[in-house]
């Protein structure tokens, strides 16, 4: 794989974006790619998932922790100087990923210099790796305010629900208003046929379709026994969804 | 709900004086589905015509220049699909500078900022047509002509006509939707001028409280009156440290 590539995992809450991010990092994992994880929702569900602990340091003490010194301290370069090692103490590292989580900061105010540095520190980190994978909690907003500017590719996930379908059009315009270029399309989770019903919710959406996830009651019962996608079976309906995803999404 | 009903109300005002102060108005109904087929097409790019090419500026920064994208929920105040050229036509201008104002009034489903800013997507797309270039910041339009353009025939109908077969193109969102273009004298355009800035002011105070009630900025993104001012300064500081070490490296 020659370039790297910025991967935005996007939809309304509860659609399965976690578990999808979760699964295309196992699938990425498998061939040998190196990858760094970005868990943008605060409840960290993507640590979960991927079976790393969860109290981990996050992006968003990290804030914290360089509001205080500009309180207290006061010098820029000292600032400066600690980034690229409190960036690095947040970064997970294990024999299949790295892994930042956003986290949420606790200072009020929009502190934007602050978001300028972190952002930059992350485009060093990510320049090691071959996929950035990030799980975003909200919309594209968030991720191009906090984590990168530049995306590549743009998942949206979607069930048959019309709220579904409202969500990758607000994606679109949210798009348009950041002068984003990136590709976007849809992939259907959970998917169920309708009666044919659900097909023809699909042809109705505007993006691409890349790809239909089944129901997968393997994945329900990995859940309920607290292990994460590296203990599903190889042979899982959603890992081979995803791999076929992943044949669209990169090329490797 | 961000409706612009009353503002909508006060351009009517405003244009209704101007056609009674003598600036003729031409109305166009278009038969939505064939309006552009006869357009000249560029590409979608960002078109940069150079001044060397250009024969008719209007709303140049020098000049004066108004730019509203209105959105209503109410169906009463958009007359219907249309183009309304105000003044002047553009083989009717002198080559040169002049001052000029597109206004946009769409009847939306629903009166959202998210429908709001997808009109103001739309208000610059007439660059698509070749030999046009157009910018749109902040209430205010540039847009240049070029011989070429002026050679295959667009006009200010033209241009109205594109503007107005892409925001149809978002049938979900967009229903009605008059489009008027003026080429006036200044005095004429600057009576639009009270409707953009309250309607700014407007704009700007909802997108406060928006970025408010998320928690992202408590002082309404007002950064000279803000109280961690001092301490962004040195954030800031440190960035440009931090970019000079990167430089270095």
């Amino acid at each position: 794989m020659g370039n790297q590539t910025v991967i935005a995992v996007c939809g309304k809450g509860g659609v399965g974006k976690t578990v999808f991010s979760g699964a295309l990092v196992r699938v990425l994992a498998e061939r040998g790619l190196k990858i760094l994880a970005v868990d943008a929702d605060p409840a960290l569900g993507l640590a979960y998932v991927v079976g790393l602990p969860t109290d981990v340091k996050t992006l968003g003490e990290v804030r914290d922790h360089l509001i205080r010194k500009a309180r207290t301290d006061r010098d820029p370069e000292q600032i400066a100087g600690m980034m690229d090692y409190l960036l690095l103490e947040a970064l997970t590292e294990t024999d299949r990923l790295s892994f930042l989580a956003m986290g949420r900061s606790l200072s009020r105010g929009c502190f934007c210099p602050v978001n300028t540095l972190l952002k930059e520190a992350i485009r060093n980190i990510a320049q090691n790796y071959d996929v950035v994978l990030i799980d975003a909690e909200a919309g594209i907003e968030q991720i191009n305010r906090e984590v990168m500017s530049v995306v590549d590719i743009i998942v949206v996930l979607v069930d048959t629900s019309q709220r579904s379908r409202r969500s990758m059009e607000l994606i679109a315009q949210v798009m348009g208003d950041l002068n984003m270029k990136a590709r976007m399309g849809v992939i259907l989770n959970r998917w169920k046929d309708l009666d044919g019903n659900g097909d023809s919710a699909v042809s109705n959406f505007e993006a691409l379709s890349w790809g239909k996830i089944p129901e997968d009651e393997g994945l329900l019962r990995n859940d309920a026994l607290g292990q994460s996608v590296f203990d599903l079976p190889a042979d899982s309906p959603i890992l081979e969804s995803v791999r076929r995803i992943t044949d669209t999404l990169i090329k490797t | 709900m961000s409706d612009d009903g009353r503002f909508i109300t006060e351009v009517k005002m405003v244009t209704d004086t101007l056609e009674m102060e003598g600036v003729a108005a031409r109305r166009f109904q278009i038969p939505l589905g064939c309006e552009d087929e006869d357009s000249p097409r560029g590409d979608d790019s960002r078109t940069i015509i150079g001044a060397a090419n250009t024969v008719l500026e209007l709303g140049h920064p020098s000049t004066t220049s108004i730019c509203l994208g209105m959105i209503t929920e109410r169906e009463d105040l958009v007359a219907g699909d249309g183009v309304v050229v105000m003044g002047d036509e553009l083989y009717e201008l002198p080559p040169g500078r002049h001052s000029f104002a597109l206004i946009v009034l769409s009847k939306v489903v629903e009166a959202t900022e998210s429908s709001r800013r997808a009109l103001s997507r739309k208000l610059s797309v007439c660059d698509r047509l070749s030999g046009v270039m157009a910018r749109v910041a902040l209430g205010k339009i540039w847009i240049r002509i070029s011989q070429e353009a002026l050679d295959r025939d667009v006009t200010l109908k033209v241009i109205g006509y594109q503007l107005l077969s892409e925001i149809r193109k978002e049938q979900e969102t967009f229903g009605k939707t008059e489009v008027i273009l003026i080429a006036a004298e200044k005095n004429h355009i600057e009576k639009l001028r009270p409707v953009t800035e309250k309607l700014a002011r407007e704009t700007r105070e909802r997108y406060k409280t928006e970025i408010k009630e998320r928690g992202e900025c408590e002082n309404g993104l007002d950064c000279d009156d803000c109280p961690e001012n001092e301490i962004c300064q040195i954030l800031k500081d440190a960035v440009a440290v931090s970019r000079k070490k990167k430089r270095q490296t």
